[in-house]
C-alpha cells in the first residue's frame, strides 16, 4: 500500500455503436423529474455559474459559491463533502472551455481543463441551478496530463455545437434524446447490423483525441488503449477497428461488441435550439464470453479487455436532421459496475434512457 | 453509520439494532472528521458483536468448505453450483452486482496461494488467494457470511494489476505458497481476548495511521505486514527507509500524514481462538501534502500517487498475540476517491 503506483490510464479509443432493438424511451430520473419553473437563468447566467464554480474550485474555496442548503456534490461517482476531492488539490483553470446549456431544465454541462498541483487535468461538470443557487454538482475528473494537453491544443470545441438549429428543423427533447441514445444502443454489444444514425461527416473527440477520421492515429496504441496489453498481438491480427474510420464505419465493423452494457444513461442537458444532448453513463466491459463474437464479414474474433472494468462516461452529441454529426466525450476508467451517485441501484444497472426534465407529454 | 465515517464496526450484522458502546483504547484520540453530509463524527466506540445463532452450526471445516464450494462455482462460471441464499448479496470492489457478473465471467484458474480464516461463532469466513483472469494473475479476497447452511453475503476485493506498474503481488504470494503459520496458531485459553478488545486494538492501528503516530498501538516488536504479497515492514531490500522500519517505528516516524482518512472500518470477522480480526476499510488520500518532515528530521517525499485524491480499498487481517499486533496481511486495490463498500445503507 505504501509504494504502489497507479498507472494513469492511457488514451482510450473507445466509442461507437448500433441499435439493438427498439429504443425504449423512458421517463426522466429522480431529482430532475420536474421541469424547472426557474425562467430567469438564461445561457449566459448558466455559463456564469460554471465560471463561478471553477473560479472557486481553482482557489479551493467553496464558500464563494452560491449553493442551496442541500447541495449535493459528486466527484467520479462518489458523494463527497463540497470542499473534498479536487477541491483539495486544484491550482488553476485551463484554457479549454465547452459549455452546454439547458435553460429549461436549469442545468449546465461543461468540459474543460484545470490544473491540479500544477498539472493539466480534464474536468467534466454538471450544475443544477435552482433559484440562482447551485443545487447539484456532478463532476468527472480525468487526471491525465497528455489527454488534457491534447484538449488544450484543440483550443475550443467544434463550432457546430454552438450553431443554432433553424426553428423549422428543431425536434422535441424526446426526439433529440432518442437519436443520441442510438449511439449507446448501437455500441452496446455492437454487431454491425444496427441502424446507426450518423452523418457522413460525423466526427468524435474523446479526451482530446480525434477518435474518428484520424489519419494520423497510431492504430496500435489506440487499440491497446481499449484494454490491456497482454492480448495485443492477437488483437492486432484480428481487429480491424480503427480511429482512421468514420463514425458509421466503426459501428458497422461490429468490433465494439466487447462493450457489454451501457447503463445509467442520463441525458442531463437537452438543448433543441442547438441540437445538443449531453449525457452521463457507464460502459461496462464484462470481459467474459462476450469477448468472442462474429463480425459482419463472417470472421470470429476475440477482442476487448481481459478483465472486467468500466468507463465512466460523459458525452455530448450534436444532432441534425435526425442524425449525429458531432460527438465529444470526457471519461475515465473506474471499478466495474460503479454507480454515478445520482441513481438508484436499479437505475444504475439499467440500460434504459432517462433525461431531464420530463414533462410526461413529449 | 455512513461510509464516509471513520467509525468502526465489528462483527455485527449490518442493520442490527443492538449496539453497545465499549471502552476505547486509552490514548486513542480519534481524528474527528465531522462530515457535513452526514452530520456524524468519527470517534465513536465500536459496537458489540451479536452472535448469529443460525450461523453457529458451521465450524471451521464447514466454513472453509463453503469457500471451496464458492470458488469451485466461481471457476465454473456457474453460480447455481454454490449454496446461495435466495437473497444473497454480492459485491466486487465495493460495487453491488448480480452474482454471476464481473469475476464470475473471467476467472480462468487459481494460483498456489490459499489462506482461509474463520469466525465460527458468527458464521463468517474469509479467504485470500491468487487467481488467474483470462490467464492474467490477480488476487482475490473473499468474505462469506453463512446462515442456515447458505451463503447470504459475498464481499470480494479483487486487485487487478493490468492497469498498474506494480504487477508482482500475485507472483509474490504464489512464491510464498502459503500464509505465515502464526495465523493458525491457537491462543491459550487463558490468554484470549474478548472480541471487542481485539477490535479495539485493530481500530487503534487505523487511528494511529490516520494520526501519524504509534502512540497507543500495542505492536509486538517483531510485527510485520504484507500488502498484496509485498513485505512493507522490516524490508531492507526495497530501497525505502520507510519500508525498512518495523511496525512501531514506521508509525512513530510520522510518515503516514498523507493518509487523510481511514473510514468505513468494518471488522466483520473475529476469531478469539486464534487471535484474528479481519476487516475492510478505505484509505483516503486527499492529495494535499507533497512532503512530510519525519520525526527524525528527514524529509519524506510523498509518492506522486498520493499527491492527488486517491483511495485504497483494503481487506486486512490482523494476528493479535499477548494483546499485541504481531502480523498483518492485506489485500488492497485502488478505487475511486471516496468509494463506498456497498455494505452500508
Amino acid at each position: 500500500m505504501y509504494r504502489k503506483v497507479v498507472c494513469v490510464l492511457g488514451t482510450a479509443a473507445l466509442a461507437l455503436i448500433t441499435v439493438v432493438g427498439a429504443l425504449r424511451v423512458a421517463p426522466a430520473f429522480g431529482d430532475h423529474a420536474n421541469v424547472s419553473t426557474e425562467k430567469s437563468c438564461d445561457r449566459a447566467c448558466l455559463d456564469g455559474f460554471v465560471d463561478s464554480y471553477l473560479d472557486a474550485l481553482a482557489v479551493n474555496d467553496p464558500s464563494r459559491l452560491p449553493v442551496t442548503a442541500t447541495v449535493k456534490f459528486t466527484e467520479d461517482g462518489q458523494r463527497l463533502n463540497l470542499g473534498d476531492g479536487l477541491w483539495n488539490t486544484a491550482t488553476g483553470r485551463g484554457t479549454y472551455k465547452f459549455y452546454m446549456d439547458d435553460v429549461q431544465a436549469g442545468q449546465v454541462g461543461f468540459f474543460g481543463t484545470m490544473r491540479e498541483a500544477g498539472e493539466l487535468i480534464i474536468i467534466s461538470l454538471r450544475l443544477k441551478i435552482e433559484n440562482h443557487k447551485i443545487a447539484e454538482i456532478e463532476t468527472i475528473v480525468v487526471r491525465n496530463k497528455g489527454e488534457a494537453e491534447n484538449l488544450e491544443k484543440r483550443g475550443h470545441p467544434d463550432a457546430l455545437f454552438m450553431e443554432t438549429i433553424p426553428a423549422a428543423d428543431r425536434v422535441s427533447r424526446a426526439e433529440l434524446v432518442k437519436t443520441a441514445n442510438m449511439y449507446f444502443s448501437g455500441m452496446q454489444l455492437n454487431d454491425g447490423k444496427g441502424d446507426y444514425p450518423f452523418t457522413d461527416d460525423c466526427d468524435r473527440v474523446e479526451n482530446g483525441m480525434e477518435a474518428t477520421n484520424n489519419r494520423a492515429a497510431n492504430t496500435a496504441d489506440a487499440v491497446a488503449a481499449q484494454g490491456n496489453s497482454v492480448d495485443n498481438a492477437r488483437r492486432r491480427a484480428d481487429l480491424s477497428y480503427s480511429p482512421e474510420w468514420g463514425c458509421k464505419e466503426q459501428f458497422q465493423s461490429g468490433l465494439l461488441h466487447f462493450v457489454t452494457r451501457i447503463r445509467d444513461r442520463r441525458f442531463v442537458v437537452v438543448d433543441p435550439e442547438r441540437g445538443v444532448a449531453f449525457a452521463f453513463g457507464f460502459f461496462d466491459h464484462a470481459a467474459g464470453k462476450t469477448r468472442t463474437f462474429q463480425i459482419p464479414d463472417g470472421r470470429t474474433v476475440t477482442v476487448g479487455p481481459l478483465t472486467p472494468w468500466t468507463w465512466e462516461m460523459s458525452e455530448v452529441f450534436r444532432v441534425e436532421h435526425g442524425k449525429i454529426r458531432r460527438i465529444e466525450a470526457v471519461y475515465q476508467r473506474c471499478p466495474y459496475g460503479m454507480g454515478s451517485g445520482w441513481s438508484s441501484w436499479q437505475d444504475s444497472m439499467s440500460t434504459r434512457v432517462r433525461w431531464s426534465p420530463f414533462s410526461g407529454k413529449e | 453509520m455512513t461510509p464516509t465515517s471513520a467509525k468502526v464496526r465489528s462483527c455485527v450484522p449490518f442493520g442490527a439494532k443492538e449496539r453497545v458502546a465499549i471502552a476505547r483504547l486509552a490514548a486513542v484520540g480519534m481524528f474527528v472528521a465531522t462530515l457535513a453530509i452526514t452530520g456524524i463524527s468519527a470517534g465513536t466506540a465500536p459496537p458489540a458483536r451479536r452472535v448469529d445463532a443460525a450461523a453457529g452450526a458451521c465450524d471451521r471445516a464447514c466454513l472453509d468448505g463453503f469457500v471451496d464450494q464458492y470458488l469451485a462455482a466461481l471457476l465454473a462460471h456457474d453460480p447455481s453450483r454454490a449454496p446461495l441464499a435466495k437473497n444473497v448479496k454480492f459485491t466486487e470492489n465495493g460495487q453491488i452486482l448480480k452474482v454471476g457478473d464481473a469475476l464470475w465471467g473471467t476467472i480462468s484458474g487459481f494460483g498456489k496461494y490459499k489462506f482461509y480464516f474463520e469466525d465460527p461463532q458468527d458464521g463468517q469466513v474469509g479467504f485470500f488467494g491468487t487467481i488467474r483472469e483470462n490467464d492474467v494473475p490477480a488476487i482475490l479476497a473473499v468474505r462469506l457470511k453463512v446462515q442456515d447452511q447458505k451463503i447470504t453475503e459475498i464481499e470480494t476485493v479483487v486487485p487487478r494489476f493490468d492497469n498498474t506498474d506494480d504487477k508482482d503481488g500475485p507472483e509474490e504470494l504464489d512464491t510464498m505458497g502459503k500464509p505465515n503459520p502464526v495465523y493458525a496458531e491457537t491462543v491459550p485459553e487463558a490468554e484470549r481476548l474478548p472480541r471487542q478488545k481485539m477490535s479495539a486494538i485493530v481500530n487503534s492501528y487505523f487511528d494511529g495511521l490516520q494520526r501519524a503516530t504509534g502512540k497507543g498501538i500495542p505492536f509486538d516488536p517483531t510485527c510485520d505486514r504484507l500488502n498484496n504479497g509485498e513485505l512493507t515492514t522490516n524490508n531492507h531490500s526495497a530501497n525505502s527507509p520507510i519500508l525498512a522500519m518495523g511496525c512501531a517505528e514506521q508509525f512513530n516516524s510520522g510518515f503516514s500524514k498523507f493518509m487523510t482518512r481511514i473510514r468505513d472500518r468494518r471488522f466483520m470477522l473475529v476469531d478469539e481462538d486464534r487471535g484474528l480480526v479481519f476487516g475492510v476499510v478505505f484509505f483516503d488520500h486527499a492529495g494535499r501534502l507533497k512532503t512530510i518532515t519525519l520525526k527524525n528530521g528527514t524529509t519524506f517525499q510523498v509518492p506522486a500517487v498520493y499527491r492527488k485524491p486517491t483511495t485504497l480499498m483494503v481487506a486486512e487481517l490482523f494476528k493479535i498475540k499477548d494483546g499485541k499486533i504481531l502480523r498483518i496481511d492485506a489485500v488492497e486495490g485502488w478505487v475511486t476517491y471516496g468509494a463506498k463498500s456497498g455494505w452500508n445503507n
